[in-house]
């Protein structure tokens, strides 16, 4: 195929295409973050979560000995874990939804979104393992196992057994967040990943008919099919004014939040040109 | 799992272990015959079907799943080797040390396979967004 040229188009014309992006642009930053603060909300809960308590253990005589009895979160192993992967979570999604905003600037040719679709289904599985962790090891503080004589501890520790369950709660929901993200996030991907590519095969001898370039709307600058015209300089063309390109079709596609119209068309050169390679926007020529 | 038992007789007292003590093993027993019979179905499956992104989603929600019950497990595990002195909860596995080994056993297995079936998961992603091609605009 003979080097393509791409036509910007105005700005004009972009009013005239349909815009898909504003519906859906808002709804991935404010699930992440709700996501965000429920996971930082269930640290912080379960970090602080702390309460000491004193019991009489026996009297002697007159004189109660009393015992102090601390529950602590580091104690149990599973409310560390707990703790460590929703902080993980909850700086993984304030680091998202910053790279959402700035994400623009550095054009990185979808590598970008794919990181983020990736690290989002990490995320996603470590804090389920860290949520069910706490959740099992807070029903049995709360029941206890009466096969391992385990005593439970809620009856004692009441305001520690509270702030722990709604801990475990706000992960919960973070967690539902986190996989409706995620599951967006992977259906956006693949609309990117699934560019609309015209078939390398069609006959550019006669206009098709059927061809989209063929709809009565028109942009401003676009061609009618198969007119030919007088190109501007390409280089490695040589003398522009003898070659003319034949309009060949339109690609359309959408990326994450825009979407983007190319004009393709066929250079059509005189006998004896051939094209060189000069720039670096064409990779081979054929 | 299933298959772990063991009695011990303490201080005249006839003291069983079963799975079904813990109800975060019953979990555990759940979870993996659940992921065992959706890969067998999945095997019969041609690997770039119409259904692929669904796929996907379940392939995730059971990889989470299969974490979840196996992190609860280990953590259940953890308090019954070393026991918990602070809410004076006493190691079980002095008592019953078959029934420990074979739930080590079970877990570890549980474990391999919480990685592997992650690896399942990318691997899935992979198929169906075509990972390894750079876009060339």
């Amino acid at each position: 195929m003979a080097s393509e040229g791409v036509e910007k188009l105005p700005e004009v014309g972009h009013e005239q295409v349909p815009v898909v992006r504003s519906k859906v642009d808002w709804l991935v930053p404010v699930l992440r973050l709700l996501a965000f603060f429920a996971t930082l909300s269930a640290t912080l809960v379960m970090a602080l979560n702390k309460e000491t308590k004193t019991i009489v253990v026996a009297t002697i005589g007159t004189v109660p000995i009393q015992a102090t009895l601390t529950a602590k979160f580091q104690h149990t192993p599973a409310f560390v874990f707990f703790v460590i992967v929703n902080g993980n979570a909850s700086l993984h999604n304030l680091l998202m939804l910053v790279v959402n905003f700035v994400w623009k600037k550095f054009d990185s040719k979808g590598l970008v979104p794919l990181a983020i679709a990736s690290l989002d289904l990490m995320n996603v599985v470590i804090v389920s393992g860290g949520v069910s962790a706490a959740a099992f090891m807070g029903q049995l503080g709360r029941d206890g196992n009466s096969h391992a004589r385990w005593n439970k501890i809620c009856d004692k520790f009441e305001t520690y057994c509270n702030h722990g369950s709604g801990a475990i709660i706000a992960s919960f929901i973070g967690l539902t967040l986190m996989i409706s993200i995620s599951t967006i996030s992977l259906v956006r991907l693949r609309n990117t990943y699934n560019k609309i590519v015209l078939n390398s095969s069609v006959d550019r001898s006669q206009p098709n008919p059927d061809h989209p370039t063929h709809q009565p709307k028109r942009f401003p600058g676009q061609r009618r099919p198969g007119e030919e015209f007088p190109c501007r300089r390409r280089p490695g063309i040589g003398d522009p004014r003898t070659a003319t390109g034949i309009t060949a079709g339109v690609v359309s596609y959408m990326d994450i939040d825009s979407r983007e119209v190319l004009f393709c068309y066929d250079l059509k050169l005189p006998e004896g040109i051939i094209p060189v390679k000069e720039d670096g926007e064409v990779e081979a020529l054929n | 799992m299933i298959t772990s038992r063991d009695t011990a007789d303490v201080l005249s007292m006839k003291f069983e272990a079963k799975f079904s003590n813990s109800p975060t093993f019953e979990y555990f027993v759940i979870m993996n015959a659940i992921a065992s019979g959706y890969t067998l179905i999945l095997l019969f499956f041609p690997a770039k079907s119409s259904c692929g992104h669904f796929i996907l989603v379940l392939d995730l929600i059971i990889a989470l799943l299969l974490d979840s019950s196996i992190s609860a497990c280990l953590a259940i595990g953890q308090v019954g080797k070393k026991g918990n002195s602070h809410a004076g909860w006493l190691p079980i596995c002095g008592q019953v040390p078959k029934f420990c080994d074979h739930v080590t056993g079970a877990l570890i297995s549980g474990f391999v396979a919480a990685i592997i079936y992650f690896l399942i998961l990318l691997y899935s992603l992979h198929n169906l967004m075509n990972l390894f091609t750079t876009s060339q605009d």
